[in-house]
């Protein structure tokens, strides 16, 4: 099988990106296929799903990969507000 | 009195918790009972009337039950209203001392906060049936305070978009145009606002991942707070994203909101992210209006920032009411400061780095994923799209947060001690307090609709955003008024709604 070129999600086609939605969905055990496929009536449907996915991973999720952040910009947080106050806590330690 | 400005983010306790031993005189009293009804009254002037023997809790919440049978069939601002405990509680409140500074007073609760008994279903499929066997500690806080739980609120399902059916089909509407479902009642606390805004409830707690404590005060006319993270415990909150769900109150105005806050921050053993904080300081003090010269003044010399242009934006009506907002804090003293935005802002808030907060959701409910999609109903897609994110673009969105949070306290609170926002996303991001409160309304042919402000803090300054919009509010009227009671022919809400159907897309884009 050759290995695709490096390629961003804007230019695959709407198959090629289902198909990537749809075979990680697989593996993470969820199924899409006890939607209807298409019924605007229905409160959702299987294309309306991968439509969304679609267009979340080409126009929302594509610019995380692709921002710069500098390695120096520090460790993840989960709690960034919270840590100020450890933070400034240490730091009042340190300066007694 | 003024006192000095605390010393924010600090590790040192700037204050004493209260214990039900601050003095509601002067300006927190009240003599005389309203002529009209008793829901026209703010819950900080019932308590002033509870105190006095003037008014019984039970007659308050009498006043409160008759608009919720008159008008919530219209609104559908709640789920479930808890009719006969809160009949009994405040039975119960009107024979005993008072038990903390909530007594007796008739509060919303939503419906993803954990109540004992109570049906708990965040209007999810997934929590169909769902009765927990205990209280969430906000829950068990207000009911220590003496407040008198009305209801389960309605909302988006599992907090993600305004309050609709599992399947889509909306609820709750606006207050202030109920009979034009297509005006949002603001975000995912939809009947938490509703309910305060339609005087059903004294006032209501919500939750906020993404706007929804803020934006449905805006749209409401009412005082929304926000808190820091950590600062409220989410200990039987049911989760949508661990690191940005935020409980805070809704209320008519900001003693409200500091009564309600007072009563449910601090540390709690059940959850971690409360621990090692700042002590709790007094937000009703903060709150109090402070009179310097016979005239109101802030409580704390305040520089606000303002992003610039922000006055002149939107229609002639919000631009008056923004200039005049502006001009009159600064009668109060305060200091007003046009500010751009610092470098890399728009990159570290944009849409891209607020989608990382999916994975979250789809880590939490992967069980029920895996069990039947279909229990998410009209707000399924952004599950899926959370579980498309991969473990380096959820660690580079958590990074981002960091050099967020560095920016806006180096190059935004070192130039200012209070903020405009335009939007509560940036701050939600962070985990930093936000404050929305009425500046005006706008007005057209067709409807009065109020006008807010959203005001940001740096980390623990809730106290600074209180004082703020309690100096604006001791001279200005617009946190007192209220919609007009609704007219006939309101279409019918809920299941098979006349009032209209959100597609997926839709909820998957205005999603919290």
């Amino acid at each position: 099988m050759p290995i695709p070129r490096v390629v961003s999600p804007r230019e695959l086609s709407d198959d090629e990106l289902d198909r990537y939605v749809l075979v990680r969905l697989s593996m993470a055990g969820v199924d899409l296929s006890v939607l209807p496929l298409n019924d605007p009536g229905a409160p959702v449907d299987q294309l309306r799903v991968l439509r969304s996915a679609r267009d979340f991973l080409r126009y929302e999720l594509h610019g995380v990969s692709q921002y710069a952040l500098d390695p120096l910009d520090g460790p993840p947080a989960f709690y960034p507000s919270a840590l100020t106050a450890l933070l400034e806590d240490r730091k009042a330690s340190a300066s007694d | 009195m003024l006192r000095p400005a605390p010393v924010l983010m600090t590790g040192q306790s700037r204050g004493s918790r209260l214990d039900g031993g601050f003095e509601f005189a002067g300006v927190w009293d009240r003599t005389a009972v309203p002529e009209s009804d008793l829901t026209d009254l703010s819950m900080w002037e019932a308590a002033a009337l509870l105190r006095r023997g003037k008014v019984s809790a039970s007659e308050l919440l009498d006043a409160y039950l008759d608009r919720v049978d008159r008008w919530d069939g219209v609104y559908m601002a709640f789920n479930l209203v808890m009719r006969e405990s809160a009949v009994l509680r405040a039975r119960q409140l009107d024979d005993q001392d008072p038990v903390g500074i909530l007594h007796g007073l008739p509060m919303g609760i939503k419906d993803n906060f954990y109540t004992r008994d109570v049906l708990t279903t965040a209007n999810s499929h997934v929590f169909a049936g769902f009765v927990p066997d205990h209280d969430a500690t906000v829950v068990a806080r207000l009911r220590g305070s003496g407040a008198v739980l009305l209801g389960k609120t309605q909302m988006g399902p599992l907090a993600t978009t305004r309050a609709l059916t599992p399947d889509g089909d909306i609820t709750t509407v606006n207050a202030w145009a109920p009979a034009d479902p297509t005006v949002s009642p603001g975000g995912s606390s939809s009947g938490s606002a509703t309910a305060v805004a339609a005087r059903m409830a004294g006032s209501s707690i919500a939750t906020q991942t993404g706007g929804s404590i803020t934006n449905p005060a805006l749209a409401q006319g009412l005082t929304g707070l926000k808190p820091t993270m950590g600062r409220v415990s989410l200990h039987g909150v049911i989760p949508l994203t661990h690191t940005r769900d935020h409980p805070g109150p809704i209320a008519r105005d900001a003693r409200d909101a500091a009564m309600v806050l007072q009563t449910i921050a601090g540390p709690d053993s059940s959850d971690a992210r409360t621990l090692g904080l700042p002590s709790v300081p007094d937000y009703l003090t903060a709150a109090t209006p402070v009179m310097q010269r016979r005239r109101p003044a802030m409580r704390w010399p305040t520089r606000l920032g303002v992003p610039p242009g922000w006055a002149d934006a939107g229609s002639t009506r919000r631009r008056r009411a923004r200039r005049l907002f502006l001009s009159e804090l600064e009668r109060l003293g305060v200091r007003i400061i046009i500010m751009e935005p610092p470098p890399r802002w728009d990159e570290l808030t944009s849409r891209s780095f607020n989608a990382v907060r999916l994975a979250e959701r789809s880590e939490l409910y992967l069980d029920i994923l895996r069990k039947d999609v279909r229990l998410f109903g009209v707000a399924l897609p952004s599950w899926i799209n959370g579980l498309l994110i991969s473990g380096d673009e959820y660690l580079k969105g958590q990074r981002a947060r960091v050099a967020l949070l560095r920016l806006t306290i180096e190059q935004v609170f070192d130039r200012c001690d209070l903020v405009v926002q335009d939007s509560p996303i940036p701050f939600d991001m962070v985990g930093l307090p936000l404050i929305s409160f009425p500046i005006g309304h706008s007005e057209s042919s067709l409807r009065v609709l109020p006008e807010g402000v959203i005001v940001g803090g740096p980390p623990f300054g809730e106290e600074r955003l209180l004082a703020l919009a309690a100096a604006w509010q001791e001279v200005t009227d617009w946190h007192r008024r209220h919609p007009a009671d609704p007219e006939v022919g309101v279409p019918e809400g809920g299941n098979g709604s006349r009032r209209g159907r959100l597609q997926p897309e839709l909820v998957a884009d205005s999603s919290e």
